[in-house]
């Protein structure tokens, strides 16, 4: 890249380097506004990144980065973003080998939400969901990069593949993906959203055998069945089995998000009670049944303590 | 709330100056609970809740004890679970600390609570919140209450009638359970299942065994009800 704009633009460093782009950390001088420069020799990529900023950017959605500009200079193409400070997803999963079901769904929440907007007013199909395509910002909010992927979505959720060939991360794509002939649609993205979701929860790597992956109860009991079954839904191998829209998984997973579970306030009493001199109650029946899900314990001890 | 009393009604009536009355009275009284629900596919939009505490200093038994069941057809929308969950949680959260607190709990709490519940969730419940002798049922829809009453020579069962007000309001009523009483309370579909006498010789047994063995012939009752095709939950109260 050139060392410097016309403009007033500093190149600070490189930020990453993909398959056919490099990343720059670039600062404009006029008032330090830390930016992030894509530059690739792709143009057709190009175009189809920035005719996409340029469709989302009047909604200022907070999943994806902010388009400043786009350029070409030299046969060099050149996409401005908002610099996403933070860690990759494949990073935090590197550091702690999974997450906590909540984090899961609250980043599975986020990206359904996004992709569902980019579905439905942007008319497009992202088809690159990974982890390394998904930052965590300092201040936790999700942001989803690279969209040198995408496509536009024609009727009823099917995509129009001519002229986009093949895309996806194996491991993540959907199996109609990574065939030349078949059908993409919504519902790829949604066998995408599945496999990286149960990567995040169980700490089991999508990219390595087997592909077919153990129910995520098989890894933890704790986990919900509730979570267990919307993952298992999206990641059939025939898309029409699967949630056809994100729309759908969003609406479960909030439903998740609302599901402190009833031993959550109960459990917080006890250790609260736990680090108290004395215990206030002493419990003799804690039942909750519900949804298939059942949470039953029960305690009395002899000498009033927990 | 109202705390007249109702006639035909076994219990006593509350009035707002005996709610913080001495808790002597409270202190003697224990409570047996149990409940029945049912297996495989048939706990499909059931929801139950039962909590027993007892205040370790004042021996002040509390119980929390609800059933939720979904409307039927298309419109579940997990309503009655997530209902469950949070007065689960409102009663871990709010109501114990509060107890802890004061010498005598504000049931109006859990009506307040009660009514900021969306109406437009379909599901139907029946529930009770009982602190000593102090107690507060609550319930809407289809689901149904019966007291057992073990004060006269035999068990007796009789369905308590709260006011309805619409089918997605609550219907509440407050009072003192005395020492003989008991509350069971069915969701729709266990009610279903079971007749009237069946209930009641399912559900009389011997004084000694009044809270343990309650819950074997509740479960046997369940069975029964299951058998012929009905399915739902239900859970008692009873006083010892």
């Amino acid at each position: 890249m050139t060392e410097q704009r016309k403009c007033g633009w500093r190149v600070e460093g490189l930020e990453g380097r993909g398959a056919f782009s490099e990343v720059y950390r670039v600062r404009r001088e006029r008032d330090g506004l830390l930016l992030a420069c894509k530059v690739t020799g792709e143009r057709a990529q190009w175009e189809r990144e920035s005719a996409l900023f340029r469709a989302i950017s009047q909604y200022h959605h907070a999943l994806f980065p902010r388009w400043y500009e786009s350029w070409e200079e030299r046969g060099r193409y050149c996409l401005l973003l908002e610099y996403v400070a933070g860690q990759s997803l494949k990073e935090l999963l590197a550091r702690r080998g999974r997450l906590s079901q909540r984090q899961t769904v609250e980043i599975g929440r986020a990206l359904a939400e996004g992709m569902a907007f980019l579905a439905e007013k942007a008319g497009i199909l992202y088809r690159d969901l990974n982890p390394d395509n998904v930052r965590i910002c300092q201040d936790g909010r999700v942001k989803l990069i690279d969209f040198g992927c995408v496509c536009p979505l024609e009727r009823q959720g099917r995509a129009d593949r001519s002229g986009f060939g093949r895309a996806g991360t194996p491991g993540y794509a959907a199996p109609e993906q990574l065939n030349e002939a078949g059908r993409v649609g919504t519902y790829s993205d949604v066998y995408a959203l599945g496999r990286l979701l149960h990567g995040l929860v169980t700490g089991d790597d999508p990219c390595l055998p087997p592909r077919r992956k153990p129910p995520i109860r098989a890894y933890d009991r704790r986990l919900s069945r509730r979570l267990e079954r919307l993952l298992e839904e999206c990641v059939r191998a025939d898309g029409r089995e699967r949630p056809p829209e994100m729309r759908r998984v969003l609406r479960r997973l909030c439903v998740l998000q609302e599901e402190r579970g009833p031993g959550a306030a109960w459990g917080e009493l006890r250790e609260a009670l736990r680090r108290g001199k004395e215990p206030d109650y002493r419990f003799e029946k804690h039942l909750f049944r519900g949804k298939g899900e059942a949470l039953s314990w029960k305690a009395v001890a002899s000498d009033g303590k927990l | 709330m109202n705390g007249s009393c109702r006639p035909g009604r076994a219990w006593k009536a509350v009035r707002a100056d005996e709610r913080f009355s001495a808790e002597a009275k409270d202190m003697g009284i224990q409570y047996g609970t149990g409940h029945y629900w049912p297996r495989g596919e048939k706990e499909e939009g059931l929801a139950l809740t039962l909590q027993q505490t007892t205040r370790a200093r004042g021996a002040l038994p509390i119980v929390l004890a609800c059933v939720c069941e979904e409307g039927p057809g298309v419109g579940r929308t997990d309503g009655g679970t997530r209902f469950c969950m949070r007065l689960t949680d409102w009663f871990y959260e709010r109501a114990l600390e509060r107890w802890s607190r004061e010498r005598m709990p504000d049931l109006t709490i859990l009506s307040g609570e009660l009514s900021r519940e969306r109406e437009e969730a379909f599901f139907s419940a029946a529930g009770i919140l009982c602190a000593g002798q102090h107690f507060l049922l609550f319930r809407r829809g289809r689901a149904r209450v019966f007291l057992l009453n073990r004060r006269f020579l035999r068990p007796h069962l009789k369905e308590i009638d709260l006011p309805r007000e619409g089918s997605g309001r609550w219907a509440l009523e407050e009072g003192e359970l005395q020492q003989g009483l008991g509350i069971l309370l069915e969701t729709d579909g266990f009610s279903r299942g079971v007749t009237g006498e069946e209930r009641l010789a399912c559900l009389a047994v011997d004084e000694r065994s009044w809270g343990q063995r309650l819950e074997s012939r509740l479960s046997e009752l369940g069975r029964m009800g299951e058998s012929r095709g009905a399915g739902g939950a239900a859970v008692f109260v009873v006083t010892r």
